[in-house]
């Protein structure tokens, strides 16, 4: 798998302080036994189809390998001059005056990514998948959907530090309205020790709908929910997203290409962010991780619910 | 309401409130196994669930955690996968449309055949909460341009259209009604220019014309003015043909002529179809639709401005 690797790059003047990716001599028995047991075998299970209009296909991170990777040309960067120096862990080399991504860093962050978001989704988290390029919508909205997660197809400032103004539409309730009818008419102090977030109902125009005081004017503003993770498939074109989530300590997953600086991110995956195969690939992989998460959230839940004497049953929605 | 549309009609419809109370989708005594709290991972399970499919690990094959970690967040998760957009109505509608335009397989960027007028810019951002501009609402129409043409074919299509025809019309594009002549053997047309608005009807029969209740040599002193008003007549050779009734206000003597000339020309396709074609090539038929351009500021005019000054 390495030495294949190493053969398809020929040509390619090594830059970063890594080993060399294939040994100089033949390995002997015992180490190649360890490295095998750490390669992941590349299966082709028989899939099936997804729908004809699918922008992503789910994939596990367990059927992704180098060679996955190199075939949806997730290894190809940018011109040289135009690399950002922060990247320089994450190039293998340079070849014809492009940087070379290297790609067991890619599979390995890939990985890690994945991971969180898995975990991110098992603890009921918000994950949200970010892309703003006309070419990669459908592919974010198709991984959001497939992956019980949301997303976000064009980024509007505010949307995690001013959530309560900017996510008006999606929480039904207007706080600038609000502050109007508290001046039109004069609101007695509202007694009510109860919030109205502690309602069960998500889509909060049921609870909005309750008043809290007496005057039926002074609402409350409902809680709005915040991403738990935001990945975000075109990086150049999304810096004050990144920002926000940095200001709002929302952790970021996002695909960095050699133009790119990763120190803003806490999940990078280097790896080339042009190539529409190559982000459905990481979109599919990010999103199976997701629904996993969030498919074992339900099954711990429906195994406790079962212990107990109740006929509730959660379920995932269907792919 | 939207909403229960939307669940009805979205591909992949999820119960609307995922919570303890409300996601009911499963009943619990369908069978022993899910009474029990297990799920077996048949072989005929395994090949129906897509995600065993995919190659996810089943549940059993993962290990149970004793606490399922604390959801963050003081509510359950939004049950909306647009819920982050700030802009849900709009992204969820936009998702059903493409979902019906690639299921009857129209390519996107193909030019719509059948267009209608849907509800203005405005009306839809009020009514169906939604944030738009320019482009996104251009969008939206095109794509609704795209499946009007199915409104017959399929009932989910003419549901989600009905939506957006503009108040107090109905789907069906109704072709507009030529004017016809009236009991009288009499066409009614209009006509306008500038500020100008006429009315004029047309009969015929020796060449009479008169505007506002006078002849037309006294309502219009100058040459220039009826000759406009006769033009229809010279370029369709149809001189002392009609009588003219025409009535006219606004603008000045030269913009109720030009209405008025334009008036006689609809009037006279109107009596002779076949003529048609001449008066709308010559451009006759068409409302010169020029206006006064407005005075800015700063400036003594629309568009002189003030004396240059070089310090």
């Amino acid at each position: 798998m390495l030495r294949s690797l190493a053969a398809a790059a020929r040509g390619v003047r090594a830059m970063s302080t890594l080993p060399p990716a294939a040994p100089a001599a033949a390995p002997s028995a015992a180490p190649a036994a360890g490295l095998a047991g750490l390669v992941p075998k590349v299966r082709r299970p028989s899939q099936a189809a997804p729908p004809p209009d699918a922008g992503v296909d789910p994939r596990d991170i367990n059927d992704v390998s180098l060679r996955t990777l190199m075939a949806a040309n997730l290894h190809l960067g940018h011109n040289t001059a135009l690399w950002n120096p922060s990247m320089l862990p994450y190039i293998y080399g340079e070849r014809h005056g492009t940087h070379i991504i290297n790609l067991e860093h890619t599979l390995a962050h890939l990985r890690r990514a994945a991971a969180f978001v898995r975990q991110t989704a098992l603890a009921g988290g918000n994950v949200v998948f970010l892309g703003t390029k006309l070419s990669i919508h459908k592919i974010v909205v198709d991984a959001a959907v497939a992956g019980d997660a949301f997303f976000i197809t064009s980024w509007v400032g505010g949307t995690i530090t001013n959530k309560e103004r900017v996510l008006r539409f999606s929480s039904g309730f207007d706080p600038s309205k609000v502050l109007q009818a508290a001046n039109a008419m004069p609101s007695e102090p509202s007694d009510t020790g109860k919030d109205n977030a502690g309602d069960m109902n998500a889509d909060s125009a049921a609870a909005a709908a309750a008043p809290a005081s007496g005057s039926g004017l002074a609402r409350k503003q409902p809680y709005v929910h915040t991403p738990d993770v935001l990945i975000v498939l075109d990086y150049v074109n999304n810096l004050w997203a990144v920002r926000e989530a940095n200001v709002a300590r929302v952790p970021v997953v996002a695909v960095c290409d050699t133009n790119t600086d990763p120190t803003f991110v806490q999940y990078p995956i280097p790896a080339n962010d042009d190539s529409i195969a190559g982000i459905k690939l990481l979109a599919g992989v990010l999103s199976a991780a997701s629904r996993d998460g969030a498919r074992q959230r339900i099954h711990e839940l429906n195994r406790k619910a079962s212990s107990s004497s109740t006929n509730l049953r959660w379920t995932l929605p269907p792919l | 309401m939207i909403a229960a549309v939307l669940r009805s009609a979205l591909p992949h419809a999820r119960p609307l409130v995922r919570t303890a109370a409300l996601a009911l989708a499963v009943p619990a005594a369908s069978s022993p196994a899910l009474r029990s709290g297990l799920l077996h991972t048949s072989a005929a399970l395994r090949a129906t669930d897509p995600d065993a499919q995919r190659g996810a690990s089943v549940n059993q094959d993962v290990p149970s955690f004793n606490d399922v970690p604390e959801n963050p967040h003081p509510l359950p998760r939004p049950s909306d996968p647009a819920y982050f957009t700030g802009n849900p109505n709009y992204y969820n509608m936009l998702r059903e449309l493409n979902f019906l335009i690639r299921k009857h397989g129209i390519p996107f960027r193909s030019k719509p055949t059948l267009t209608r007028n849907w509800r203005s810019m405005a009306d839809m951002t009020e009514s169906m909460q939604m944030r738009l501009t320019t482009g996104s609402y251009m969008d939206l129409v095109h794509r609704l341009n795209l499946l009007f043409p199915l409104q017959d074919q399929d009932v989910t299509v003419r549901r989600i259209l009905e939506k957006f025809v503009p108040l107090g019309q109905k789907l069906e594009r109704r072709a507009p009604s030529k004017p016809q002549l009236d009991e009288h053997g009499r066409s009614y047309t209009t006509g306008s220019r500038k500020t100008s608005r006429s009315q004029c009807w047309l009969v015929p029969g020796d060449g009479q014309i008169y505007v506002n209740g006078s002849r037309l040599n006294e309502y219009f002193p100058m040459l220039m003015n009826r000759e406009a008003v006769v033009q229809p007549f010279e370029v369709a050779d149809r001189l002392a043909k009609y009588n003219v009734w025409a009535i006219v206000s606004g603008g000045g003597p030269n913009g109720q002529a030009d209405a008025i000339g334009v008036a006689i020309a609809r009037g006279l396709a109107v009596h002779e179809p076949e003529l048609e074609p001449i008066l709308v090539k010559g451009g006759l038929t068409k409302v010169d639709i020029r206006q006064v351009e407005r005075k800015k500021t700063g400036q003594p005019k629309a568009r002189k401005k003030n004396a240059w000054v070089k310090r």
